[in-house]
């Protein structure tokens, strides 16, 4: 294959990639707890309670029609959902203080997550769900 | 005979219909998005995906090559040669493809294609790195064998990936019943993306949509059911090394960890999802779910 043509599909990439940027294209979806319950709605599941990050990024669900844990990350304009299996996570650990909430998966797909827990009612609440996902890491660390 | 590199011809193409439908969806004359981090990654992909072609291309040219020396007719091309292969790969494709969804070791060649939560005609171009080295050209080997000429099978091979470019958008509704009744259709294909219930592992033709409604693997777009795109299990990066290779990770991970070669080979050859106690989510476990379900709320 002549090395040359690969320079007319680059340079498409590049026209296309500023075209789509050009046309609002950096869209960042920012979960709320209204989006969250509606995205879940989509595919057919039911929540009860619904923790989201404080920058967006993030929330916790727990799927009441499932009897399930439901992970959502905001993937550009879409938000991803990810219902793990207690299989599918590698660990989980609440850390500092305010507690911070992480949890690593086993998947290559799945970057690991991370939620400031501002309250300990909500604290408490993920802590039982987590609990059944595997063993649960509790670190309190006086925040520096 | 030289036949032209159908693929290679066809880039500029792609570039002006991805403008195009920029375009159709900027001022909006139908719903459709792009997003920038997606679409790099599926352009990078389509990139990966020409890189990581050549060195095989060499290889399987060669088996192609050998294996017609040993072939069973002799065809040349003969004008019916054109249509009688036009039929054998399109027929070939809808086996690779099934094959591609219904067994995790090719699936995970070919998931990265289903990856993006957006139907744009970039995702056409999300395409396999890995697809070679997973061997599912071998569903093609017959051809040479036959007597189909290996000028002949990279040619049309080039022609299905170019035709499989332009349904995939959300731009173009359903197309005049004749048309949809035999050819693979962007409403057809949508339906192959979504990862609702009912839309799951079916309509898997190249070209003739056909071989999905002999084979029961045809279902039509609904339009009280809007298709969601993606895998079931959503991925939550844009980074194409993960992309390109995170169920081979996984899958091989499951491996490693299984406990006996039963279960090890159970989780390189069975569907997508299995599980060896029996909890997997395949497709076919996602599906008789949503029915339970639909039964339970018709109730």
């Amino acid at each position: 294959m002549d090395p040359t043509s690969f320079i007319l599909p680059l340079f498409g990439i590049l026209l296309i990639v500023l075209l789509v940027w050009l046309a609002g294209g950096r869209r960042t979806l920012k979960l709320t707890r209204a989006n969250v319950r509606e995205a879940l709605a989509a595919e057919g599941y039911q929540t009860s309670s619904v923790t989201v990050a404080d920058d967006g990024h993030t929330a916790l669900a727990w799927l009441e029609s499932r009897n399930a844990l439901a992970i959502l990350r905001s993937m550009g304009d879409h938000p991803a959902i990810l219902i793990p299996g207690p299989d599918d996570i590698r660990g989980i650990s609440i850390k500092g203080d305010p507690p911070r909430l992480q949890v690593q998966f086993k998947s290559y797909a799945q970057p690991p997550i991370a939620i400031i827990l501002n309250d300990q009612e909500s604290l408490d609440r993920w802590r039982k769900v987590l609990m059944l996902y595997g063993e649960l890491a509790v670190r309190k660390e006086a925040a520096s | 005979m030289n036949l032209p590199d159908p693929v290679q011809l066809a880039i500029p193409a792609f570039i002006v219909l991805m403008i195009m439908e920029l375009a159709v969806g900027y001022f909006r004359i139908r719903a459709v998005r792009y997003e920038l981090k997606d679409t790099a990654a599926s352009l990078i992909m389509g990139i990966g995906n020409l890189a990581t072609g050549i060195p095989f291309l060499f290889l399987i040219y060669g088996i192609t090559s050998w294996l017609y020396q040993l072939s069973l007719f002799e065809i040349g091309y003969q004008w019916w040669a054109f249509v009688a292969f036009f039929f054998a790969q399109d027929l070939c494709y809808y086996w690779f493809h099934r094959l591609s969804h219904e067994h995790r070791f090719w699936w995970a060649a070919h998931i990265n294609h289903h990856s993006s939560q957006h139907y744009n005609l970039s995702t056409a171009l999300r395409q396999t790195w890995t697809g070679n080295v997973a061997g599912t050209f071998i569903v093609y080997l017959p051809l040479p064998l036959i007597g189909f000429t290996p000028e002949l099978i990279a040619f049309s091979m080039g022609v299905s990936l170019v035709y499989q470019f332009w349904i995939h958008t959300e731009a173009v509704g359903r197309l005049p019943a004749p048309i949809e009744w035999v050819f693979n259709t962007p409403s057809h294909h949508r339906v192959h993306h979504a990862t609702n219930p009912r839309y799951l592992d079916r309509n898997y033709a190249g070209i003739l949509i056909i071989w999905d409604r002999l084979f029961g693997t045809f279902v039509p777009e609904d339009k009280a059911e809007p298709c969601r795109y993606g895998i079931v299990r959503q991925i939550a990066t844009f980074n194409p090394i993960r992309i390109a290779f995170h169920e081979w990770v996984d899958m091989i991970r499951d491996a490693r960890g299984a406990p006996d070669l039963r279960t090890a080979i159970g989780y390189l050859f069975n569907a997508p999802g299995w599980r060896p106690d029996g909890t997997g989510r395949t497709s076919a476990v996602i599906r008789a779910e949503a029915r339970q379900q639909a039964v339970r709320g018709g109730d």
